[in-house]
């Protein structure tokens, strides 16, 4: 991982969209008034045929994405994660997932690291809104590679998808040389003295705290949930067998979200005891990004500590 | 669909039929300005206006949608308003849309809910029940013998 190495998950989906859109001309590129922050707008530049801005108008955003993929169009509708998910719930439950139709919907500034803008623009219930989906599968990727990854997933893969970016500049987690696998996820380190479940922003947050742990003795391992839907139970399974600690992390409500799901695999296949980092069950507050993850202890310092306290 | 009709240059024309009621969701206000602006004329949106929905009359119930034709034209549309019961009326009024250019059409169809049944025109208690045996046969034989 380089740490002196940042970019924001938003930047990364707009660029793969961008090039997404230089091979295939079926893709093509929605937004609600948010192209500059979602990023969307780099493929507006250069796509401005295929690139619709609907205004604030989200329900017709999801609308009319299902209409182009009835005609064989692959529309990427963008917009801030609580907008795209929460506005439009309807359309993407009874629009999109219920004919099973190709639509994908990026939600940006997922998440209390929107920062400044609040409770109110920080969503932190969209995992569970749209793992509930059936149909719908889930991307939560960590960093710039991942993201381009997950974005190239939803092109391939027929059917809804969702995938939730982030606004803040995280660390390059992988190289050019890391191999991701659809549903699959990514084991980092082999430490079995507890395991960290991770997903989007707080993947790096743990590997940071992983080596933290490693200069004292302590030595974990980092799950990197890149598919929230569907879930890799195999590597759930296994981790609570190899490892004497079981812990979740995401910047998302604890209720409904990864550690929710994680819960829900252990309990039928494997029983053991999880123990879920995250919102607890609030909304979000205005604050800079690095400090609400501090202040809602899903840092890397709270991670640590919490690792310490259970060994 | 239409826009994706437009991006191909495939030329079709895109009829989508809603009912009065359906329209007091935002959203189709919604896609009447994406229509507008995208100047979708291979569009024709055709209202059913029995002025019935679950809760009674569109006029009781939200009786602000009226005047619709003109918030229709407003919002953009081309619009025409015909008997909906007059097939004659509806063909022509389609002749007509085909020459619009430019802007997404609107058809605001008057009809009776149930017509040409007694017992169930203008009773919105059939909005979404079926009928027993004895009531299907009387409504079918009322409906043949209007077709005569």
């Amino acid at each position: 991982m380089d740490l002196d190495k940042k970019q924001a998950t938003r930047q990364s989906a707009g660029e793969k969209l961008t090039s997404l859109g230089e091979k295939n001309s079926n893709i093509v590129v929605l937004d609600a008034d948010l192209a500059g922050a979602t990023k969307s707008n780099i493929f507006a530049k250069k796509f401005p045929d295929r690139f619709f801005d609907m205004g604030i108008a989200e329900q017709d955003m999801i609308a009319t994405a299902a209409g182009l993929a009835t005609c064989k169009k692959i529309p990427f509708a963008c917009s801030f994660a609580v907008f795209a998910t929460g506005r439009a719930y309807d359309q993407i439950r009874n629009s999109v997932c219920y004919p099973k139709l190709n639509v994908k919907i990026v939600g940006s500034h997922a998440g209390v690291t929107v920062g400044e803008d609040g409770g109110t623009h920080q969503m932190l219930e969209d995992i569970n809104l749209m793992k509930g989906l059936p149909n719908m599968i889930v991307f939560s990727p960590a960093d710039d590679l991942e993201t381009k990854w997950a974005i190239g997933e939803m092109a391939r893969l027929d059917g809804p998808a969702y995938i939730r970016t982030c606004r803040l500049k995280t660390p390059i987690v992988y190289d050019e040389n890391q191999k991701f696998e659809f549903g699959k996820a990514i084991q980092i380190g082999n430490g079995t003295d507890a395991t960290i479940f991770a997903t989007g922003v707080t993947v790096a947050e743990s590997i940071i705290a992983k080596e933290n742990l490693e200069k004292q003795g302590i030595n974990i391992r980092v799950i990197d949930i890149h598919t929230i839907k569907p879930i890799d139970e195999d590597m759930i399974i296994k981790c609570a067998k190899e490892t004497k600690h079981l812990i979740s992390v995401e910047d998302h409500n604890i209720i409904g979200g990864l550690g929710s799901i994680i819960a829900d695999v252990l309990s039928e296949k494997y029983p053991a005891k999880l123990v879920k980092m995250g919102i607890k069950d609030e909304f979000g507050k205005s604050g800079k990004a690095e400090e609400l993850l501090k202040n809602y202890e899903i840092d890397n310092t709270a991670i640590e500590k919490k690792v310490k306290d259970l060994i | 669909m239409a826009i994706a009709s437009k991006l191909d240059g495939r030329g079709y024309k895109v009829y989508c039929i809603v009912g009065d009621g359906e329209i007091e969701e935002g959203q189709i206000w919604e896609a009447m300005m994406t229509s507008v602006k995208y100047k979708l004329d291979n569009l024709c949106l055709i209202i059913d206006n029995n002025n019935l929905q679950i809760d009674g009359t569109v006029s009781e119930v939200k009786g602000a949608l009226y005047p619709l034709k003109e918030k229709i034209t407003a919002f953009g549309f081309e619009t025409f308003e015909v008997d909906g019961h007059n097939i004659d009326e509806i063909i022509m009024t389609l002749q007509k849309v085909k020459q619009v250019k430019g802007k997404p059409s609107a058809i605001i169809a008057k009809t009776i809910k149930g017509k040409g049944v007694s017992f169930m025109e203008n009773e919105v208690s059939w909005h979404g029940k079926a009928p027993n045996q004895e009531e299907y046969e009387l409504a079918i034989k009322e409906l043949n013998e209007m077709g005569e």
